[in-house]
């Protein structure tokens, strides 16, 4: 849509096009969001947030998707300038994002068989084709202490 | 910027619900946007677009899963897989 409408209107209308859209939404999305069971008011505490940090799970978890992140910050920044520079044409280029998301979006949905807690895709840019864009399914992979909380087997990958 | 202050909007959504996340995150949001149009050098881009807007999508984010995990028992993963494709789905409609 903002590639699209660009050339028409220029960049400050279709941010404008964009918050209007989104307010539109997001005024639904207020109505509809709730919680089911209500909120219990806690005391605030500096040392609850750092304490999950100790159980070697969850630490593992926090610096994998630290890793997934920074991981992901450069394709999403870069994808559609490497696509030109390759000799992919410009509409095409604009169109990478678009399909870098479709890609992640069909995967999640899927990702509820293949795993155990979640998946997350990991994007490998190769740039010596056209379309420089393959993901990579990884897993994260938790061994729980407790074998009574493994709830299905891993899928072998 | 998302990242950081998502733990502190995990705690509102503890003590308060979804509601003020809501009321906050889309105020900022389309602030941010707005301002982001109205921009004429690069560090009102930046303070538009990257710190207002993106602290709101952060809180838009929290508020939206949060409430899975209260509603949803037996097909949560299926819930989080469906929320996370509408939100890789809505970058993939607007760029």
């Amino acid at each position: 849509m903002v590639t699209r409408l660009l050339p028409q209107v220029g960049f400050p209308w279709v941010m404008r096009t964009c918050a209007f859209l989104f307010l539109f939404l997001l005024i639904i999305a207020i109505f509809t969001v709730e919680a089911r069971t209500p909120p219990k008011p806690k005391p605030w505490e500096l040392a609850a947030f750092f304490r999950p940090l100790r159980e070697r799970a969850f630490l593992l978890n926090t610096i994998g998707l630290f890793c997934f992140s920074w991981g992901l910050f450069v394709p999403f920044n870069f994808l559609v300038l490497e696509a030109q520079y390759q000799g992919v044409s410009a509409e095409l280029a604009n169109y990478q994002i678009a399909i870098l998301n479709g890609a992640r979006s069909a995967l999640s949905f899927f990702s509820t068989h293949l795993s155990r807690f979640s998946l997350s895709p990991r994007l490998k840019l190769t740039p010596r084709l056209h379309k420089p864009l393959s993901l990579i399914l990884s897993l994260q992979h938790r061994r729980p202490r407790n074998p009574r909380l493994a709830r299905r087997p891993l899928w072998p990958l | 910027m998302m990242y950081i202050s998502t733990p502190l909007y995990g705690k509102i959504y503890d003590n308060h619900g979804p509601k003020p996340l809501l009321y906050f995150g889309t105020f900022a949001h389309v602030f941010g946007l707005m301002m982001t149009s109205l921009g004429q050098e690069y560090y009102q881009f930046f303070l538009a677009q990257s710190i207002c807007s993106a602290l709101g999508a952060a809180a838009l984010f929290s508020a939206g899963t949060g409430p899975i995990g209260s509603w949803f028992w037996q097909n949560r993963a299926l819930a989080f897989g469906v929320v996370a494709s509408g939100s890789s789905l809505s970058g993939c409609l607007i760029p």
